[in-house]
């Protein structure tokens, strides 16, 4: 199977903008983990996520015998890369600082991923060939959302900074969980009735 | 068919610019995410919020400059990006048209005023709430650095979007209009380290440069509230310049000849003046006050 | 040549949102070319979509290859063993003409590089790309980007070819070259053919098949369909107020197309559009004479 068909140039952008974000937080990581920016990587790596399964030749692609599932598996390996520099950052930030809550990050930085794919999978489900602009906007402005207005205690904790980790990890794994299910939901042949 | 053969004299530039600009407006009114953003608007509005940057001790007045510059700015920047890249798909077509490409992208300038209205109407709602709710202020604050803090948030809510459109012009890579909205966080972000260090011009300056600033803010979780050193005033000249500079460097980009000449030139006053306004905004006397 | 039916489409309908694209449609092809002909919206593309198995009908059944694709192993094998050729076609960022076409090779599963590489160059000989193919698809022509289309959807041979106005943007010179690719094809693969090139058609196919609102109009030789044309095609000095189609051609006659020519006009020999217009008008005729 093949990832050439993967949109690398928005992958590597992202991916890119991520890395640098990382990079600063764990150069300038003093007490704790500066989080408001290692969540501004995670919004750059989620759209480098996002654009994954953008397919603009699917018109023919689809009338491959490759299947749509054998297609978007293997697309979505394609998102390790931003992952893994997730990983990288967060375990340098957990060298940094003790106070890095290293466990729950990476599951939080694997479930965003996970919704990412899943949108995008579900909007090329619904007839969206390149769905990776949107799911980048849409999701980076929820995301962004969320950071700034910083929600009440009382709901659970998507992105906690001083408490509520156990609360997010069980959280983002389950819809990291979820998000497969949905892609794989998602990702049946558009012929089979 | 009435052609220009027939002997009327073609329509000027502003006539052609006028109808436009009112497509573009009735464009962005419908677009989704400028209408989602209104509804957050108006739902935060009543749902209330704390600013990400501490407790605040006029929550009101937080929240009236953040909301919409989130809900109307941030969001402003992927709707007016789209709206600069929508017609991308017939760029050889519009091309062709009479209206040049200065034209089109000075009629999408003039479309992020819609969300400016919304957020001058929105200012003008809060302020009235506040004034019936008699919300108590601070004597620290004086009426005019209010309403210049307020003022602000109508620039905010034009600035994000004219941003949009200056990416719009200017890149072409998929993913580029949340690039844009995480400089602008990442900036603002940044701002606040001007905050984070003791009083001085330097931290002003360094606080005061941001796309978005607070002017309240406190040295811990239940340390008594400060308010920033800086003139607002300046500071509202400064983003204005600043949404002057992003709207002349779209159409700069479709600019040829003599009007490319006058484009620049306007890009360097326009960049004069933003630096002025903000040296003069960190200018006054750096020491907070506290509220 | 083999005579098996290659496709059979049973009591196939498929409707948009209240728009019914096909209703019912029966028809079956063997080896060799046939056209598809109809206006705009006559459900040429759906047809199409679904004998490619890109799109499921609402009803009936389906049948290619002697098989029906309905179990996961049936539709990868009826896939490949078909090409297909969409109506509009987008290329990923950054490929070039033999690195798509090599892509959609590898989505074929010819999962060995070496015979891969010379099928990829294979195609695009046979569309005359050879010398461009690796020139990156974003700098190719309008007709040179139509032609990387046609050559993945000719790899492999493949027994069933479905190509959705192949020719579009394609020079005269190249047109004729892809006739005698397409002819040769027709000798051993079934071939369906989507156009509004009449011409196309009368030079290639020995069958058409004309649609119309989602229903079958004619169905049958080419030589059938411009018979019907027969006495009703003529060349007068002025247009025919009575003809259901009159323009002015080269030689300064207007070319009549009517239901009769009328006593003393200049007969002329119809041609496959000639009979197109006829077999469309007619349908309009009919449906004023109802109301």
């Amino acid at each position: 199977m093949t990832l050439r068909g993967v949109d690398w140039a928005a992958v590597a952008v992202g991916s890119a903008a991520g890395a640098a974000i990382m990079i600063g937080c764990v150069a300038f990581a003093a007490d704790g983990p500066p989080l408001g920016y290692v969540r501004l990587a995670l919004i750059a790596l989620t759209a480098a996520g996002a654009f994954v399964l953008d397919e603009p030749a699917a018109a023919t692609v689809d009338a491959a015998p490759c299947t749509r599932l054998r297609r978007t598996a293997a697309r979505s390996t394609a998102v390790m890369l931003p992952f893994a520099i997730w990983v990288c950052g967060v375990l340098a930030l957990g060298q940094r600082t003790s106070l890095t809550p290293v466990g729950a990050l990476l599951v939080e930085g694997a479930g965003v991923l996970a919704v990412a794919v899943a949108s995008a999978a579900v909007l090329r489900r619904a007839g969206r060939i390149e769905p990776g602009e949107i799911v980048a906007s849409v999701l980076g402005a929820a995301m962004l959302a969320v950071l700034i207005f910083n929600p009440p205690p009382r709901s659970v904790p998507v992105f906690p900074v001083g408490d509520g980790w156990a609360a997010s990890t069980a959280l983002w794994a389950s819809l990291a969980a979820a998000a497969v299910m949905l892609v794989v939901a998602a990702s049946q042949d558009p012929y089979r009735r | 068919m009435t052609t220009l053969a027939d002997g009327a004299a073609p329509p000027t530039r502003m006539a052609t610019l006028r109808p436009i600009a009112g497509l573009e407006a009735r464009r962005y009114a419908r677009h989704p995410l400028f209408l989602i953003g209104v509804a957050f608007l108006v739902i935060g509005s009543f749902t209330g919020g704390t600013a990400a940057t501490g407790a605040p001790a006029n929550p009101e007045q937080q929240v009236a400059t953040i909301l919409p510059a989130f809900f109307l700015g941030l969001l402003g920047v992927f709707v007016g990006h789209q709206l600069a890249r929508s017609m991308a798909a017939s760029t050889e077509a519009v091309e062709a048209s009479p209206a040049d490409g200065v034209i089109r992208t000075g009629a999408l300038c003039l479309a992020c005023l819609v969300p400016g209205a919304v957020a001058l109407g929105w200012t003008a709602c809060m302020s009235l709430v506040m004034a019936l709710k008699a919300v108590p202020v601070s004597a620290a604050i004086s009426s005019p650095d209010r309403g210049a803090m307020i003022a602000a948030s109508v620039v905010y809510a034009v600035g994000g979007p004219l941003f949009g459109v200056l990416v719009g012009r200017w890149t072409r890579f998929p993913g580029a209009a949340l690039v844009a909205a995480l400089v602008l966080v990442a900036w603002t972000f940044l701002g606040t380290f001007g905050l984070l260090m003791p009083a001085s011009r330097l931290g002003t300056l360094i606080h005061l440069n941001a796309p978005f600033t607070s002017w309240v803010s406190s040295d811990g979780p239940n340390a008594p509230l400060w308010l920033a050193g800086g003139s607002p005033w300046w500071y509202l000249s400064y983003i204005a310049a600043l949404c002057g500079l992003a709207a002349t460097a779209a159409m700069f980009h479709e600019a040829v000849g003599a009007r490319r000449s006058r484009l620049s030139r306007v890009l360097a006053v326009l960049g004069v003046l933003a630096v002025a306004s903000l040296l003069l905004a960190a200018a006054p006397d750096p020491t907070r006050l506290t509220l | 040549m083999t005579t098996t039916t290659t496709v059979a489409l049973t009591g196939i309908t498929k409707r948009y949102r209240g728009t019914t694209a096909l209703e019912a449609v029966d028809l079956s092809f063997k080896p060799g070319v046939t056209g598809l002909l109809g206006p705009n919206g006559a459900g040429k593309t759906t047809l199409l979509r679904i004998v490619a198995t890109v799109l499921a009908p609402d009803s009936g059944s389906v049948r290619l290859l002697g098989r029906s694709p309905a179990t996961p192993e049936a539709l990868a094998d009826v896939r490949r063993r078909l090409g297909y050729l969409p109506q509009e076609m987008g290329f990923p960022r950054g490929f070039t003409g033999f690195g798509f076409v090599d892509y959609m090779a590898v989505l074929k599963e010819w999962t060995a590089r070496a015979p891969r590489h010379d099928e990829v160059r294979r195609v695009l000989d046979l569309v005359d790309l050879g010398d461009v193919s690796t020139k990156r698809v974003r700098a190719l022509s309008g007709g040179q980007r139509r032609r990387v289309a046609l050559a993945q959807a000719m790899l492999g041979d493949p027994d069933l070819m479905l190509l959705d106005e192949p020719t579009t943007g394609v020079d005269p010179e190249q047109r004729v070259s892809l006739r005698q690719v397409l002819s040769r094809a027709g000798e051993h693969s079934t071939v369906l053919l989507s156009t509004h090139q009449t011409e196309d058609v009368a030079a290639l196919c020995d069958r058409v098949v004309v649609l119309d609102q989602g229903h079958v109009r004619f169905d049958g030789a080419v030589v059938d369909l411009v018979a019907t044309a027969a006495g009703r095609v003529w060349l007068a000095d002025a247009p025919d107020p009575g003809a259901r189609a009159s323009w002015r051609t080269g030689t300064g006659k207007h070319r009549n197309v009517g239901l009769a020519a009328p006593p003393g006009a200049e007969p002329t020999v119809p041609t496959l559009e000639d009979a197109y217009l006829l077999l469309l008008g007619d349908r309009a005729l009919t449906t004023e004479a109802a109301a």
